[in-house]
């Protein structure tokens, strides 16, 4: 076990060793440098140079990509082009709400998704099975922005149940330790606020679930499916157990494995990729920020989100990879 | 023999409108061991997973009984038994093993806890002595170091340990019928004579029946005291293994006789004659004897018309041959 561990956190930093050099290779093929692109054109000959100068563009490029890392080692991403504040604060107080987001979007996939997807494949070619999988199969081809802007028109415009976006009622303050709403909320110690947290979480959550809440039932109903025919769940029912206690111990416990690598690619892919589901409903989440500094061209913030991104990705990765070799002993002695 | 065990009587199931199994009928004593011998696909697995109702979702049982009578006395109709009583008996009165040790256990769990799950499902005792009991089962079975081997995943095991583990979950609650579905065929020759050893003592010891399904007569011979032939779902000789063996009836059970290498056979004979042809497809079968294109004493007119019935040769002995009271004289 300790050698799969070791093992796997090699393999961990070999990555975010090829991630930096990536992002770092990006900015430098870039048509022109970061200098032309800050002064413009009415930029002369001296100040560009002078500018390069400021920020090490005239050092050999091993020199620059050095500096880019032991800056991404602690932390040091330079400031952003835009307001001066340090890149990767403005990441990090942007990451809890897309954290937020995410957890929740993730938690309603997998409560609702795992349920469908054992019911559906218990009552395989029943018009219970049709009724599951064919709303996922439009659950996994619609577009998010579409479906967010007709949940946004529906619920909020229309029945005018739930809030229109951001993440609390205009006009209401309240200190924000953790960044998440709920927590932030909780920790106020007053329960409207919650409340309000809650509600204006629920269709961007809904909105993002949808995808993975499509995936996660077709891919437990299917798991169960062809774990349902193996021969050990035959001798399960030869010692006599009662069929529940079939399903879900011999069943569906060996049917979660892939799903649970499902679930989290999933939760790696919605940390990256909320970004519409952001904008849609105005949340101020790392998907937002990454859109912004892109088209304001502001590279530290860029980089900074790119390389956050890719190791919350890879850790999450790491994370499923253990649960995988608590779950599946086979796993473990390789 | 008054009161069998097991009686299947007139037992027939199909697979969508395919027959796997055709008016059959047998009977297992208390601490009586059949051998039910057979190619694939002549249904035999299908006759073991049938007592045991563990067909597949697309068999259907179109006619027939399964009487078993319970340790209580009480004679339960397993073809028409509801979900209750078969878990009831399963496991605690009925126990089974398969071909494939490795598939048949739970890849995810350790072998002991798969042993005390069977225990505990029939049996109120607590884990430690649940445990206890485990351990104890295997080391008889002849597992070395049982108690620290409860604690292995299968993957941890070989072959022969694993069909031991699988047999202890079919044993742990004393069943007073054990099938064992070809236990041996994925085995090295060396473990499968000491798994048929062990099936052997088990029975002796514990006057246990057993339903032993083989493709393999050499097999059938180690553990049977009466042998059951079947072909294309349909018993053609059942008798005492010795008699059956010693003295075959019908033309099949003489061709797979035949193809059973023996240790002091004629050493001029190289070749071990094969049967030839193929068992016929079973949703099609010809309108005669269904042995009759394979067979060596076919005669036309008469082999080809109808089936043969199953008639008594003897006291003890049954065949469904035309020609097997001319062809035995």
């Amino acid at each position: 076990m300790l050698d799969y561990l070791a093992g796997r956190f090699g393999q961990l930093l070999l990555v975010l060793f090829g991630v930096s050099v990536v992002v770092f290779v990006t900015m430098h093929l870039l048509p022109g440098d970061v200098a032309t692109l800050l002064l413009g054109d009415r930029a002369t000959a001296a100040s560009l140079a002078r500018l390069r100068h400021q920020l090490g563009l005239d050092q050999p490029v091993i020199v620059q990509y050095w500096r880019f890392l032991a800056g991404a080692l602690s932390g040091d991403f330079g400031t952003s082009l835009r307001d001066n504040r340090p890149a990767f604060g403005e990441v990090l107080a942007a990451f809890p709400v897309t954290l937020e987001l995410t957890l929740s979007a993730l938690l309603l996939a997998v409560t609702i998704g795992v349920p469908l997807g054992v019911v559906a494949a218990l009552k395989e070619g029943t018009w219970i099975d049709t009724a599951i999988t064919t709303p996922t199969l439009f659950g996994v081809s619609m577009p998010v922005f579409w479906l967010g802007l007709m949940a946004l028109l529906l619920f909020s415009e229309k029945l005018g149940w739930l809030p229109v976006g951001g993440m609390m009622p205009i006009g209401i303050h309240m200190a924000r330790p953790t960044g998440l709403s709920i927590v932030d909320a909780a920790l106020s110690g007053r329960a409207a606020l919650v409340w309000q947290a809650v509600l204006h979480l629920i269709l961007p959550a809904a909105t993002l679930a949808t995808i993975p809440l499509a995936l996660i039932t077709r891919i437990t109903r299917g798991e169960m499916l062809a774990s349902m025919h193996l021969e050990y769940v035959r001798t399960a029912r030869a010692k006599g157990l009662p069929e529940g206690r079939v399903i879900r111990a011999h069943i569906l416990r060996n049917a979660l494995i892939p799903v649970l690598t499902v679930i989290g690619l999933q939760l790696g892919l919605l940390l990256s990729g909320a970004v519409l589901t952001e904008t849609i409903f105005s949340l101020p989440g790392l998907g937002r920020l990454m859109v912004d500094a892109i088209l304001a061209r502001d590279y530290p913030v860029v980089q900074a989100g790119a390389v956050f991104v890719a190791t919350v990705f890879v850790l999450v990765n790491l994370g499923v990879d253990l649960c995988y070799a608590v779950l599946d002993p086979r796993i473990r002695r390789q | 023999m008054s009161e069998p065990l097991l009686a299947v009587d007139d037992l027939s199931l199909a697979y969508g409108e395919v027959p796997a199994l055709r008016h059959v009928s047998l009977s297992v004593g208390r601490g009586e061991s059949l051998v039910i011998v057979g190619e694939s696909g002549s249904g035999k697995s299908s006759l073991g997973l049938a007592v045991m109702r563990l067909l597949p979702r697309t068999a259907r049982i179109t006619s027939g009984a399964i009487r078993f009578r319970g340790r209580d006395g009480a004679i339960t109709e397993l073809a028409a038994a509801d979900a209750a009583s078969l878990q009831r008996l399963r496991g605690r009165e009925i126990g089974m093993i398969f071909q494939e040790p490795m598939t048949s256990l739970n890849p995810v769990y350790r072998i002991g806890e798969q042993i005390i799950e069977a225990l505990r499902t029939h049996e109120v005792l607590p884990r430690a002595a649940a445990r206890e009991r485990a351990a104890a089962l295997l080391a008889h079975l002849g597992v070395p170091e049982a108690a620290r081997r409860m604690e292995a995943f299968p993957h941890e095991l070989s072959g022969g340990l694993r069909q031991r583990v699988m047999i202890a979950i079919a044993l742990v609650c004393n069943p007073s019928l054990l099938i064992a579905d070809e236990p041996t065929t994925a085995l090295d020759v060396t473990i499968q004579a000491q798994i048929l050893e062990l099936l052997k003592r088990l029975c002796r010891e514990r006057g246990m029946a057993l339903l032993f399904i083989t493709h393999h007569l050499g097999v059938a011979r180690e553990v049977a005291q009466r042998i059951l032939v079947l072909y294309a779902g349909r018993v053609v000789e059942v008798g005492p293994a010795a008699a059956v063996i010693a003295r075959p009836l019908h033309p099949y059970t003489r061709a797979l006789l035949q193809s059973v290498p023996r240790l002091g056979a004629n050493k001029n004979q190289t070749i071990l004659p094969a049967i030839g042809g193929a068992v016929p497809d079973s949703a099609h079968l010809p309108p005669g004897c269904a042995f009759a294109p394979r067979c060596p004493a076919f005669v036309p007119g008469l082999c080809d018309r109808a089936p043969p019935p199953l008639s008594a040769f003897g006291t003890e002995r049954s065949v469904r041959c035309f020609r097997a009271w001319e062809l035995a004289s």
